[in-house]
This record gives C-alpha cells, structure tokens and sequence, in this order.
C-alpha cells in the first residue's frame, strides 16, 4: 500500500483525530482498527493500548448487555445505528455514559469490513440532567417544605390565636400541677401575667379552702383518663392575683404526652353573671311563690269570712222568724183566749207569710252556699220508702187543703247513696211544685223506677204544664214560670244542684194543660 | 198549723211540786216564746242568757228539764250539756237540745254531747209540749 494519502483522507483523519468524540474503527469480530484521541480521552486508553484488542475486553461493562449483542449483530447485517445510549467502562474503572452511533464500512467491493462506532460522552450531560433534576426536586421539595412550613406556621399562628383568644380562659397542666401552657384570657380572667402563670401551680388559681383537695382530685382524674365536660353541677370557685374569688365552670381533658404521662387541659369559665342572673331568677321565683301563697292565703281568709258571714247572716235573719212562727201558732191555739173568724184569717196569714219568708232565706242561704262550694254533704245509704214517705207525709195536709190527691210507688228496699237531708229537700222541693201548680181534683204521683245502678224517681203531676221554653230554663236560678205563686224562682235551681252534687242528673218533661214530670236519678247502694 | 189542740201539760208530778225547767238561748224572744209554752203547761222556767249563766242557775235551782239552743256565744248548747253531764247531779237529768237546720252530722254530736233529745226551729208548741211530757 502505498504510503501516499490523499488530502482527502488527510483531511478526513485531521477531523477524526480532532473530534470530541470517540471515534473507534472495529473489526467485524470486534478488534479495535483505529482509535482516536476522542477515544483515548473518553475511555483513558491510548491508541496503542486499544489498536489490536477486543473491544469489549477494553471497554465493556463487566456485565454483558444483551441490548449491545443484538445492536452489533444489526450493524453487521449492514444496518446503522443512531443515537443509543449505553453504558461503557474507562480504563480506570469507572462508568462512562455515551451515546453511540454505529455504522457498517464497507470495503470498495461493497463487502462489510467493519463497524465504525462514534461515541460521545454524554457522563457529563446525564450528570448534569440529574443533578438538574435533583436540584429541581430539591428545589421544588425546598419549595414544598417551605410552603408547608409556611402553611404550618399560618396554621399555628392561627391556632395560637384561637386559643389565646378564645371566650374562656386555657390553661394546661402537667402531673406535677405546674401549668405548662395558658392564654390571655386565662391572664386576664386570674389577673397574672403569662410569664407567671407559666411560673406557677394550678393549685394556686384554687381557693384556699379548697386547695388541700385539689391534688388528689388531679391525680384521680388523671387517671381516669376520661374528660370532663362543663355543667356537671359542681359549685367551683377559682383564686385571682389578688385573692378575689369567682364562680366557674371547668372543663378537663386529658393529653397524653409522649413521654407516657398525662396533661391536664382545663376550660375555665367565669360564670358570675350567669349566676348573679339564676340567682335573680330565682329570687324572682321565690316572691312570686311567696305572692302567691299570700294571695292564696288571702282567699281562704275571705272564704272563711264568707262562711262566717253566712252562717251568722242566716242565724239571725232566722231566728225572729222562729219565734214569729211560734208566737202566732199560739195565738192559734186560742189558749190565751178565742179568736173571732178574721182573727184567724189574719193569723194564717201572718203564719203562711213567715213560712214563706222562712223558706226564701233558706233557700237563699242553701244556693249561695253551694255555689260558693261550701254546702257539705254526708252521704248515707237510705231507704228510698221511708225518705219517699217523710216528703210525701210532709205535704199531705197542704195537699188536702187544696184537694190534691198524692200517691207513690213503693220502692221496696231500694237504698240510695244520699244526704238524708238534702233528699227530703229535693222530693219536698218538687212535690211542692206539683201541689202548688195542679188544680183541686188533681194528683201528684212519686214513681219510681230502677235503672241499672242507678233509681230514677219521678214527681208527676196533672198540673198546668209548661212550654217548651219553660222547660228550658226552668232549672235556672230566678227563673219563674209565672211570679203570682211567690217564692224567689230558687227551689228547683237549688234541686238541680243538690241532685248533681250527689252524682245524679235532673229533667222534666212536660205539656202544657196536661201536666209536668221531674226525674232524677240517684246511685243504688 | 194546728188548732185549738188540747194542752199536754203536766201540772204536777208524783209528789204535788211543780217541775222546774231551765231555758237557754241568746234570743230574748226565743226565751219569751219558750216561757208561754212552758208556763201555760204548768212548769216554773229559769231562764239564762249564755251558757255560763245556765251552769250557775243550774247549780242554783237544780232544775228537772234543760232546754238549751244549741247555737249560743261563748258557751254553747253542746259545752253546757257537757259540763252538765259531769256532774253527779245532773247525770240523768233530760237534756232538750233546740236549733235551726239540724243535719245529720249535728244530730250524731247531739246523742254523744249527752242530750236525751232534740227539736228542730221553728218548733211547734205543739210539738214541745208532747217532747217535754216525754221527758219529764
């Protein structure tokens, strides 16, 4: 061969030679052909080290790639390879990092003779990618740290805000009772600073009276471990600065510290207004009650007069009648001395009168009473027969005298449950009435039926009778069919209420021209 | 209202002297009243004002009958009858209750205060009279 280069092939070689690059010529089994000064820089052998020597022996890794095997076997198929990023070894032993491109030389026949490898160091490059994309997540990582320390600190800031503002003073203890965290509302409420109070001991803040208990109380719920809300109904009182003492309601809380022992956190309140307000509530209360056991009071005293004021109202308004009444039956009698005709014309009427008279305070008196709810009544078990017949013998004679004739049914032994007295009243009351408003030739019946648990008894009479208005009201205080007859209008008001007192129920029936008929029912023994 | 009825009187008893009735009551006119009656049947009256003077003249005259109303100021009806009955005297002597409105709770207390009978006011003299010779 001759020795003469072309200057093309010179200036091809200057290029080769001056290349950053590793250029390498190999051999179709892999013996380095040529070795540039690329090469020897990037893989630390010389040229007369590599010429001759199996690359891989130089500058493969000691593992063998497989990735390499195949792309070599492509070249050599007469491919070209660009741009592979591979893994090599310097001399020294170190990584190298390149990107290779390969390609088949060919031989003037065309025939492959070799591979022609260009590698660049791309060490430098990965290097710095990396350490590019280290530093850009260190920096992105800086960045998130100190975006979450920010946050953390706003976080903190504001939580410290909460607390030291919060409406209720925060304190926290540890075992021993020193108070290891407070808030200014905690200094305010006590009067310490928050130096001092972080200074000092709860049981300072604790009356003194108190303080001896407070300890144990600590510990105990320290270890109960179960927090404590307010308004459990205790009566606490708190210590300021300046030995004044205030009501309050405290809340704890346990912490558990890392350490394994147990803080304490107290919510205190000051809770003087509300109590200075339940305390007025509840003076309020009280003279409101005692207002009202006064007034209460008060009625029964005017009751009592009332009572008072009737019995004696009706005991002298009474007794002149009584002796009225006496006095002119003695004129009646005539003992004294005869009576002409008229004489004893004015004397019946002087007696009828006072009767009358009698019977309208009675009747007065009765009906006030029971509306003012002071009548009492001594229910008994009577006989139905006797009771129908004291009324009936009662008014036979004023009957006769008004040629009225009177009959009853005979009640056998039915007992009724009632106020012996107040039943003669009712039978009198309405057999009266049935006298009173029948013409002579008339009758007046008692019948009497018996209705489960109950006896109903009904006055009948072929009187008058009277409207259907009449009956409606007939059983109102006043209330008076016609006003010639006298009376006050109270006997019937004063039946109805006795009848109902009783647990009965009253009624009539009636016609006018034909006649009425006056139920009422009584309970059975 | 009766009339001309014949009088039911005792003029006398076993032994000729006439009976002696003490009266009571706080109504002069009921006492007026209460004379006439007795009087015309023969019977010397005491009267008295309240209870307490009925006990003093009790003591004084040691009456047959007592008459008492039994609603009167201070010393009532039932506390005469009462203080009566204590006395060895006046243990069986008839005790004759009076008053207006008797009910049944009244004439319970009556039979235990002592007193051996009762009339209701207004009274008929009729009435008295035959209680009275029941009595005595």
């Amino acid at each position: 061969m001759s020795t003469e280069i072309s200057g093309a092939e010179r200036w091809l070689a200057a290029i080769v030679e001056s290349s950053d690059d590793a250029i390498i010529g190999e051999s179709l089994e892999g013996v380095v052909t040529s070795w540039n000064r690329g090469a020897e820089h990037i893989f630390g052998y010389s040229a007369q080290e590599a010429i001759g020597r199996p690359i891989q022996s130089l500058i493969w890794p000691a593992e063998e790639d497989q990735k390499d095997t195949a792309l070599l076997r492509r070249v050599v198929r007469g491919e070209r390879i660009e741009h592979f990023d591979a893994v090599r070894r310097h001399k020294n032993g170190t990584t190298v990092l390149v990107s290779l491109s390969m390609s088949p030389i060919r031989d003037s026949g065309g025939r492959l003779i070799g591979v022609a490898k260009i590698a660049r160091d791309i060490t430098s490059r990965v290097a710095l990618e990396q350490s590019l994309i280290a530093s850009s997540d260190q920096v992105r990582a800086l960045t998130d740290q100190e975006a979450r320390a920010r946050a953390a600190s706003l976080a903190n800031q504001r939580f410290r805000e909460l607390i030291e503002n919060a409406p209720d003073g925060i304190l926290q203890v540890d075992s021993t009772g020193r108070i290891i965290l407070s808030n200014r509302t905690a200094e305010t409420l006590f009067g310490y600073t928050s130096d001092e109070l972080l200074r000092g001991r709860v049981d300072d803040l604790v009356p003194e009276a108190h303080r001896r208990g407070h300890a144990e109380h600590r510990a105990n719920f320290a270890k109960a471990g179960v927090a404590r809300p307010m308004g459990l109904g205790l009566d606490l009182y708190a210590r300021r600065k300046d030995g004044s003492e205030f009501p309050v309601e405290i809340s704890l809380s346990p912490v558990k510290t890392e350490a394994g022992g147990v803080h304490v956190t107290a919510v205190i309140r000051d809770v003087t207004e509300r109590k200075r307000t339940e305390e007025q509530v509840r003076t309020l209360q009280e003279s409101y009650m005692a207002e009202l056991k006064a007034r209460q009071k008060e009625a029964e005293r005017l009751n009592h007069l009332k009572d008072e004021f009737l019995a004696s109202v009706s005991h002298e308004l009474r007794t002149p009648l009584h002796t009225i009444l006496g006095f002119t039956d003695l004129l009646g009698e005539e003992l004294e001395g005869p009576l002409n005709d008229t004489q004893r014309e004015f004397v019946r009427h002087i007696h009828r009168d006072s009767e009358h008279l009698l019977g309208l305070i009675n009747d007065v008196l009765d009906l006030s009473r029971i509306e003012t709810g002071q009548l009492r009544l001594h229910a008994e078990s009577l006989s139905l027969r006797e009771a129908i017949f004291e009324a009936v013998s009662g008014i036979k004679s004023h009957a006769e005298a008004r040629s009225v004739d009177i009959d009853s049914d005979d009640p056998g032994d039915l007992h009724v449950i009632a106020d012996p007295v107040r039943l003669r009243q009712i039978l009198y009351n309405l057999l009266s009435n049935a006298v009173k408003f029948t013409a002579a030739g008339g009758k007046v019946t008692v019948k009497v039926r018996r209705q489960g648990a109950a006896v109903r008894i009904t006055v009948a009479d072929t009187g008058i009778g009277m409207s259907r208005e009449d009956q409606a009201q007939i059983f109102e205080r006043f209330y008076q069919v016609t006003h010639k007859t006298g009376g006050a209008g109270l006997g019937l008001a004063i039946c109805k209420q006795l009848v109902e007192m009783q647990g009965g129920s009253i009624s009539v029936e009636s016609e006018l021209g034909i006649g009425s008929q006056f139920h009422f029912e009584l309970p059975l023994t | 209202m009766v009339w001309g009825e014949s009088v039911d009187g005792l003029r006398q008893n076993t032994n000729g002297t006439r009976k002696r009735v003490l009266i009571a009551d706080d109504s002069q006119s009921s006492l007026d009243l209460l004379r006439f009656i007795l009087e015309r049947s023969g019977c010397d009256v005491i009267e008295a004002q309240d209870g307490k003077q009925a006990l003093i003249l009790a003591l004084q005259y040691n009456p047959d009958l007592f008459i008492l109303d039994l609603n009167m100021p201070q010393l009532d009806g039932y506390g005469v009858a009462a203080e009566l009955r204590k006395q060895a005297a006046f243990m069986q002597t008839p005790i004759l209750a009076l008053s207006a409105g008797i009910t049944a709770t009244d004439s319970a207390r009556i039979t235990q205060a002592g007193f051996s009978a009762f009339l209701s006011k207004p009274i008929p003299p009729a009435a008295l009279r035959k209680c009275i010779s029941e009595l005595l």
